[in-house]
């Protein structure tokens, strides 16, 4: 079958952007600069291995998982809007969306079930790598953590590292559907307005 | 249409993925029309980049060059030209269900067409291939249905309908063949993508319930995709007018 490549139509430039390293690098590759990708990749790996590892927690699954982030995220790149947050933010939802994918998928559904009872709220900035970056990064949102009540931090908490859907929180702590609703939104406002102001 | 307030309320669990499939696209769609709920969403982002920064740990080494070895293979889409991705009205809810519906119909008869029996190893590599890239056009396909701006262009065929499905922001489209009369004994439909003078095939498609879907990625506005009947293994270029051309817009 005839295979051939569209030829790429022209990029706007956007000097005025200020952007990060990262978003700097993301939108080389976005341009067609293949040399940019090595370095890319080099900068988010580990963030989404790390975040595909502790939702996905199964070791074989997380490497699939993580590979198809990152291909995707080259394939993809065209997409990634500077001017709609940071490179870490796309790259970390497209990774934190397929390792929920993964687990609510019907291959993983015995992992479900094994830890359907699982109600113990992770604490990853406890349990951090030795990344000197990923450290301050971990004392700040320990910090805005600490600042949540305890229903907004184990919803949330729950919600994002464990993969639970929020009617699945709701039963885990035993708590109204409504209220985990917008027990999640609350904290991730209010996580926002701290780490920001720090 | 007043956007019902507790719509809002989902923006948190949105970001951190916890709505249910149903739950995600209802609040997609509200999105595309809520210009605070996008900012909203866009700043609790970088609350879940600290949250996946603090749990980052370095990768199994073999990953690099797995990831690598893929990318080389792999087309990045065209990059996103200013003006052409106008916002539009999502594919509405009434055809949604009847999209999916062609899809999986679709999809179920790409993987048992794709694995008719063989006799030899080769044969049998080409299937596996067949089957795994069934896979990801499914992958592709769900996730092109699952686009708040994807939209069905249907034009009747000779004893059928053609239906295409088509996402301008993804730069991806669809010709489902489980609306087109079954293709001529030892034929198929090919599909193509044509932009000026060239054409690229997108795939082959049996027609009739069991009918395939034709996948095309990178696509443009302006482009149509247009499909042949071709001997049943396709043909390098057409070598047959199209039953029908169907023009992305």
């Amino acid at each position: 079958m005839a295979e051939r490549r569209w030829r790429p139509r022209a990029v706007p430039d956007q000097p005025d952007r200020a952007t990060d390293p990262v978003s700097e690098m993301l939108l080389r590759v976005a341009r067609g600069d293949d040399g940019a990708f090595e370095p890319l990749y080099d900068a988010i790996a580990p963030t989404v291995w790390g975040l595909v590892r502790s939702v996905v927690r199964d070791h074989a699954q997380s490497e699939e998982v993580t590979q198809e982030v990152l291909v995707e995220v080259w394939r993809v790149a065209a997409r990634f809007d500077p001017a709609k947050g940071s490179a870490m933010a796309w790259v970390s939802t497209l990774a934190h969306r397929r390792a929920v994918d993964r687990v609510r998928s019907a291959v993983a559904s015995a992992r479900r079930e094994q830890t359907a009872t699982d109600r113990s709220v992770p604490r990853p900035y406890d349990d951090v790598a030795e990344q000197a970056g990923s450290r301050l990064e971990a004392q700040r949102l320990r910090r805005c953590v600490g600042n949540l009540t305890q229903l907004q931090r184990e919803s949330v908490l729950l919600a994002f590292y464990r993969g639970y859907t929020y009617p699945e929180v709701a039963t885990l702590l035993e708590t109204p559907l409504g209220t985990v609703k917008t027990r999640i939104r609350d904290a991730m406002i209010r996580l926002r307005d701290c780490l920001g102001a720090s | 249409m007043t956007p019902n307030p507790e719509v809002h309320t989902l923006a948190g669990a949105y970001v951190v993925n916890a709505l249910s499939e149903v739950e995600r696209r209802q609040f997609e769609r509200h999105l595309a029309d809520c210009a605070d709920c996008t900012e909203e969403v866009a700043s609790l982002r970088e609350v879940v980049a600290v949250f996946a920064g603090t749990v980052a740990e370095p990768p199994p080494e073999h990953l690099r060059a797995q990831v690598l070895a893929k990318t080389a293979v792999t087309r990045r889409l065209p990059p996103v030209v200013a003006g052409r991705d106008q916002p539009r009205k999502p594919l509405s809810r009434w055809l949604m269900p009847v999209a999916a519906a062609l899809l999986v119909a679709a999809t179920v008869a790409g993987v048992l067409f794709g694995y008719r029996a063989t006799s030899t190893s080769a044969d049998l590599n080409r299937q596996v291939e067949v089957l795994k890239q069934t896979q990801d056009n499914y992958a592709a396909l769900t996730d092109l249905l699952a686009q708040p701006d994807a939209k069905l262009l249907r034009k009747p065929i000779p004893g059928g309908v053609a239906t295409v499905v088509y996402s301008p922001g993804t730069h991806t489209a669809a010709m489902l063949g489980a609306e087109m009369p079954l293709a001529p004994h030892q034929h198929a439909y090919q599909g193509w993508v044509v932009r000026g003078d060239r054409m690229q095939s997108v795939g082959l498609s049996k027609g009739g319930k069991d009918g395939g879907a034709m996948l095309a990625r990178d696509v443009l506005t302006g482009d149509q995709i247009a499909v042949t009947v071709e001997p049943e293994n396709g043909s390098e270029q057409p070598t047959t007018p199209p039953v029908v051309t169907v023009t992305l817009a």
